[in-house]
């Protein structure tokens, strides 16, 4: 049986009720949809949340699933909207002084703030183009990233995208065009380390 | 053929998709500008940098099954009766296959600790029993926390599911058993909240559970360690907290006035990278940094 007949049989046993096979359905899918959601929010906890609503969205969702589209772009889609609905979440939250100090019963204290890049071992680890490339990735709009990180991360052909997306191939084509030509602008002023 | 648009069918001259036609227009552009070879020769080098991304390894936190179980549970209940299509169910993602659970640290005024030399099943504080069958219900051992804890009013449990070697081990002491669900109540008698540590499989999941005494606490205020927060946040509102938090290094500062444990653990961890997730069963779930 292939993934998505398998994908279409569980989705089908869910909409009939049996819990267990949304259950198989997410453990099957939440490794990858984490590891999209991880790219996109360079955020472990912020990755884990985006996962988690998307789950619950597919929950509400599940009885209209008509099949006409593979259970994972379907999936991407949700993941994506999901990334996009916590983006404009985080723009309209109160900022706060990241010098500004907590105040306590005991005094002032130091505020804490968690790096979400990792720790300085994790970056010696990725290359420096790499790195340079993840710098850049964040200075794209959110959906050209969503776009690349699909295409050339999760290996998605310009079919899938384009279905995940709801946009029509040629459009997909254009703008991931557009999106390498950034990527290729802002690469060449950094330390000439794309210039060959 | 324009810059411009030489520059638009970079992606599609180096995946091979332009027309005989169109290439060679394309390359005719390409030939005649040295400035748009260079671009295009980092262009290439750009593509192949992106496509190292797929290469990355990402370790997925033990904590995403339990957070999608919680956030389904809630999305659940939400839903008006009649209209939740599924009934229940949603803890088995957060229980799985693996092998081998222990529990060591404070256990001390905790009934468990009581049972040190004799057999748990003997004194009747682990309780047993098995889960009805379900056709296709197969938990992956992978990335699945095989814990969950069970609160019903001021009793709590922790619920092991068992699959492959069968063996709990409470406070250091292995628990054999060949049930499929191992049920251990955790009663604190103490009139503060302790702690334990939980660790299953060698260590791959850690975590931590803190329950709370008989009494409450009148203090709201206080700094420290997020498990002295999660004691804090247990003796102020007599709630379960369970961390699975990876360290537990970071300071933290906190004023619990808000009405319940949950907005007051969102109060706290604003900007710290810690954050609480709300049980269905009242146990606050904190995780991250």
């Amino acid at each position: 049986m292939s993934a998505q007949s398998e994908d279409l049989m569980l989705i089908e046993r869910a909409q009939h009720g049996d819990r267990t096979s949304l259950n198989e359905l997410i453990r099957k899918y939440e490794t990858r949809a984490y590891q999209y959601a991880f790219r996109l929010t360079r955020n472990p906890e912020e990755a884990a949340d985006v996962v988690a609503d998307a789950f619950v969205r597919v929950y509400n969702a599940l009885p209209n699933f008509k099949g006409n589209a593979q259970f994972t772009t379907w999936l991407y889609r949700i993941l994506t909207n999901c990334y996009l609905d916590h983006r404009k979440k985080e723009s309209k939250r109160q900022t706060t002084s990241l010098d500004a100090a907590v105040e306590t019963n005991e005094g002032e204290m130091e505020r804490q703030v968690e790096d979400p890049h990792g720790t300085p071992e994790d970056d010696l680890l990725r290359s420096e183009r790499g790195r340079q490339v993840e710098t850049a990735l964040r200075t794209l709009p959110d959906y050209q990233r969503s776009m690349i990180l699909m295409f050339h991360a999760e290996q998605m052909s310009y079919e899938e995208i384009a279905e995940s997306l709801d946009l029509p191939i040629g459009t997909v084509k254009s703008r991931l065009n557009r999106a390498r030509l950034s990527l290729r602008e802002i690469l060449s002023k950094d330390e000439e380390l794309f210039k060959v | 053929m324009n810059l411009s648009r030489t520059r638009e069918l970079f992606s599609s001259y180096f995946e091979g998709e332009l027309e005989p036609g169109l290439r060679q227009q394309f390359e005719a552009s390409l030939n005649a500008s040295p400035e748009l070879q260079d671009e295009f020769a980092e262009f290439v080098a750009c593509y192949g940098e992106l496509g190292k991304m797929a290469e990355e390894e990402i370790e997925v936190p033990i904590y995403l099954s339990d957070r999608i179980a919680t956030r389904l549970e809630a999305a659940q209940a939400a839903k008006p009766r009649g209209l939740a299509w599924f009934l229940g169910g949603f803890q088995k993602l957060a229980l799985g296959g693996l092998a081998t659970v222990a529990l060591f640290g404070a256990l001390a005024g905790v009934n468990i600790s009581q049972s040190e030399t004799k057999d748990p099943f003997q004194m009747g504080l682990v309780k047993v029993f098995r889960m009805p069958w379900v056709p296709g219900d197969a938990p992956k051992a992978v990335n699945v926390n095989p814990l969950d804890y069970v609160v019903n009013g001021s009793k709590i449990s922790l619920t092991y599911q068992v699959k492959d070697r069968q063996t709990l081990m409470v406070d250091g002491k292995a628990i054999r058993s060949q049930a499929d669900v191992i049920d251990v109540p955790l009663n604190n008698e103490n009139p503060h909240s302790v702690e334990m540590s939980v660790m299953v499989d060698g260590g791959n999941i850690r975590e931590t559970i803190v329950v709370p005494g008989t009494e409450r606490a009148e203090l709201t205020a206080g700094t420290g360690l997020v498990n002295e927060f999660a004691k804090a946040l247990a003796d102020k509102y007599g709630v379960p907290v369970r961390l699975t938090v990876t360290e537990l290094k970071s300071p933290l500062a906190w004023n619990l006035t808000a009405s319940n444990a949950y907005e007051a653990a969102k109060a706290a961890f604003d900007k710290t990278g810690y954050s609480a997730d709300k049980r269905e069963n009242g146990m606050i779930v904190i995780s991250g940094n």
